[in-house]
């Protein structure tokens, strides 16, 4: 048993490796702040989902992009990245500030901002030590993919509430996602059980 | 002749093929070659060769298909064109997507055979163009409102808020040049000469996805003259107690300030936000060159700040805009300690939290570290230690005081942002069970040699009372003339008076009685000479009574 223990103790010690190994550290109140934005993403709802039911839409959401067992950092940030971009992207323009409650709006971009601010320090560092054959991560692509799906359907529905609405819940749902994506690599870094 | 006709014929019929090559059922007609697809933004145009001389007017089509469609479609904008260009620009497709293009030559009702493309992904392939510039002067700066390549809903709408824009401006007299970089499409250029002629040019680039865009044509303008009032320079802001302190420099007195914030998100949105500058309470209308505003009004986030200068009815340009990011006080709540001494010389300590630490459990997100410091009661010496949760402190003196207290750390904080510390809790120090059996141990050896010191000074009495006061049984005879007068008492109680009561025998023959005198002192019985035998067999007698007496 000890000598179990002595041939896994440092595969242990290298994989708790510091956070900063790939040239990037993210706040401590980075998982804190993706909730909080969460938060106000969900107080920000006008319409009953129900009443919007006939304007349901699968967006396809990339789920083969998130759900790896093999969570590599890089991949991980830049899936994030997309996605607090694109939500922050969407609800800055002004078609979404007609849409929604204007105080609230201006929290979830400053605090998307805040977010976008961090991940993007990390990530500018991560691509430039990937090989660079490939000018779009796979997974970006998928995310934008994805959101451009979301920006299509909009526009086909003309902005409407319930448009609005849907793609809302939507945002909240991958941004969930994306969050708790995100914490788990955090939390493989730093070590914990 | 006819021979010849003949033969005319045959040729002419035989030679018809490549006489006349359009002839029907015959060669086969080439698509279009060196098809290329060029993207700039939202224009996409299709380019070819076709170098086949032709007599009728040859057409060209081309069809598109995507994963999501099952059959291929007609291209819009490149059907039946004539000319070796179209322009597909008004199709609507996802362009994350892949697509695939196949073109071909029509003439009359014969076709070419397709020639396909690969498939490609439009963002991927696409350039980015000129941005769009406005320019408006000031008499030291130029402000320039750029507007991002592409239409709003165009190939890079989603890439808007990545696009970082390279300016290179100089001056147009000198040449000296200034390459900037900047991440909002609005920027102020600063520190320029009033009444100067400046141009630049500008382009945008996407980092993230190695593009580099194509420049804008040269823009130029003049800057204006000077200004009465300059505008207030070197803005920093300070935390202070709840507080945070604005200040900046000006070269004049009695001037009138106020200053003002934006949400730092409003500068990527290329849209003017003049409009959406908010005067910092605290600072509106403030005559000194500096101003204070709560924490409290400004949460988490990243702002713009700049000052303006007024004097009467002038008042100067905006200063510089400064960034300003804060970090949100992190109110991180005092945790809660408890100790108990349990083991032998050491302290069991407890760090809990509250339960009423606010908006949900900081602790569930934030990795807290906890440091303690304990000391002795008596002598104050402080020690430090950063443990988890539940841990005991070891080597402690027993019986001894010792008082704990801790606060929470963020882990890896660079501003080591703490909470205050928690309730001091004092305890004493119970000895362990080892020095419990040393205690039993020593309070018995002490009784027990308290007993055995007991015990010898008993045996010693003894010995002394043996040794000085032996029992001496005298024979009966003189016995009863000799009252039991022990000899000790001569010895140990000295104070007594001693009498002797002397018989003097004169005749042993017959032991005559002797007439005793009353008197105390000097009564004696005389006894003969005759004793001095008996006297030897008397001691041993005596000795062998004493022996038998005292056993």
């Amino acid at each position: 048993m000890a000598l179990l223990l002595c041939l896994l103790m440092p595969l242990v010690v290298l994989s708790c490796g510091p956070g900063g190994s790939l040239g990037c550290e993210l706040p401590q109140s980075h998982v804190l702040d993706s909730i909080q934005n969460l938060r106000l993403l969900g107080q920000m709802r006008r319409l009953s989902p129900l009443s919007c039911l006939k304007d349901r839409r699968d967006f396809r959401f990339p789920w083969q992009q998130v759900d790896d067992s093999q969570l590599q950092k890089a991949r991980v940030m830049s899936v994030h990245h997309e996605m607090v971009q694109q939500a922050f992207q969407l609800l800055l323009s002004e078609r979404a500030s007609a849409a929604w409650d204007k105080t609230l709006l201006d929290q979830v971009c400053k605090g998307l901002h805040q977010q976008l601010e961090h991940l993007e320090s990390c990530l500018v560092q991560l691509v430039t030590e990937e090989d660079s054959s490939q000018s779009y991560g796979r997974a970006s692509l998928e995310m934008k993919r994805y959101f451009q799906r979301i920006r299509l359907y909009l526009k086909e529905k003309k902005y409407s509430g319930c448009a609005w609405e849907v793609v809302r819940v939507e945002i909240m749902r991958s941004f969930s996602l994306s969050t708790t994506l995100q914490e788990r690599v955090m939390d493989e870094d730093m070590g914990s059980p | 002749m006819l021979g010849l006709l003949g033969a005319a014929a045959l040729v002419l019929v035989t030679g018809a093929p490549w006489l006349l090559p359009e002839a029907a059922g015959g060669k086969t007609l080439k698509p279009p070659q060196n098809v290329e697809v060029i993207m700039i933004d939202d224009s996409f145009t299709l380019k070819w060769n076709w170098s086949e001389h032709s007599t009728t007017d040859v057409f060209f089509s081309a069809a598109y298909k995507t994963a999501e469609m099952g059959d291929w479609e007609e291209l819009p904008g490149c059907q039946h064109v004539t000319s070796t260009t179209c322009d597909f620009s008004s199709l609507e497709t996802n362009v994350y997507s892949e697509i695939q293009l196949r073109i071909r030559t029509e003439e009359g009702s014969s076709t070419s055979p397709w020639h396909e493309l690969d498939a490609f992904t439009p963002a991927k392939i696409a350039q980015i163009g000129p941005p769009g510039v406005h320019l408006e002067a000031e008499d030291k700066a130029i402000v320039i409102m750029l507007s991002p390549p592409g239409t709003e809903e165009s190939m890079w709408a989603l890439e808007h808020s990545s696009f970082r824009y390279n300016i290179i401006v100089w001056e147009n007299s000198s040449g000296l040049e200034e390459s900037i970089t900047t991440a909002y499409p609005n920027y102020n250029v600063y520190n320029l000469s009033p009444d100067t002629t400046y141009c630049l040019k500008v382009r945008a680039e996407l980092p993230l996805l190695k593009k580099i865009g194509f420049y804008s044509p040269v823009f130029c303008i003049n800057t204006t003259v000077e200004n009465k009032l300059p505008p207030p320079s070197n803005i920093h802001i300070h935390p202070r107690d709840g507080f945070f302190a604005l200040q900046w420099d000006y070269p004049y007195d009695k001037v009138a300030f106020q200053a003002q914030w934006l949400y730092a998100f409003l500068k990527i949105n290329p849209e003017s936000y003049e409009d959406k500058w908010k005067p910092i309470p605290g600072c509106a209308n403030v005559q000194t060159t500096q101003c204070a505003f709560h924490q409290n009004d400004f949460p988490k986030g990243i702002y713009f700040i700049r000052v303006q200068a007024s004097k009467g009815n002038h008042t100067s340009f905006w200063s510089e805009e400064k960034r300003f990011a804060t970090e949100k006080q992190t109110v991180i709540p005092p945790p809660i300690i408890s100790a108990k001494s349990i083991n032998a010389n050491s302290l069991h300590v407890s760090i809990g939290t509250s339960k009423d630490s606010g908006n949900g459990s900081v602790d569930s997100y934030y990795s807290l570290v906890y440091e303690v410091v304990f000391w002795e009661n008596s002598s104050h010496s402080e020690r430090k230690r950063l443990e988890k949760t539940d841990f005991t402190i070891p080597d402690l003196k027993a019986l001894m005081v010792y008082c704990v207290k801790a606060r929470a750390l963020l882990k890896d904080d660079k501003q080591n942002r703490s909470s205050t510390f928690s309730n001091t809790v004092c305890e004493e120090i119970q000895p362990g069970n080892a020095s419990k059996v040393w205690l039993s141990v020593g309070i018995g050896t002490a009784l027990f040699s308290i007993i055995a010191v007991f015990c010898i000074m008993k045996f010693i009495s003894e010995c002394i009372k043996y040794v000085f006061c032996p029992s001496n049984k005298l024979p009966s005879t003189i016995d009863e003339y000799f009252p039991e007068q022990p000899l000790c008492n001569l010895l140990l109680s000295p104070s007594e008076e001693q009498m002797e009561r002397c018989f003097i025998i004169e005749n042993m023959n017959s032991l005559t009685t002797v007439v005793e005198s009353g008197h105390s002192d000097g009564d004696h019985k005389r006894y003969s000479s005759q004793t001095s035998q008996d006297s030897g067999n008397y001691s041993n007698e005596d000795e062998n009574n004493e022996s038998k007496t005292s056993e």
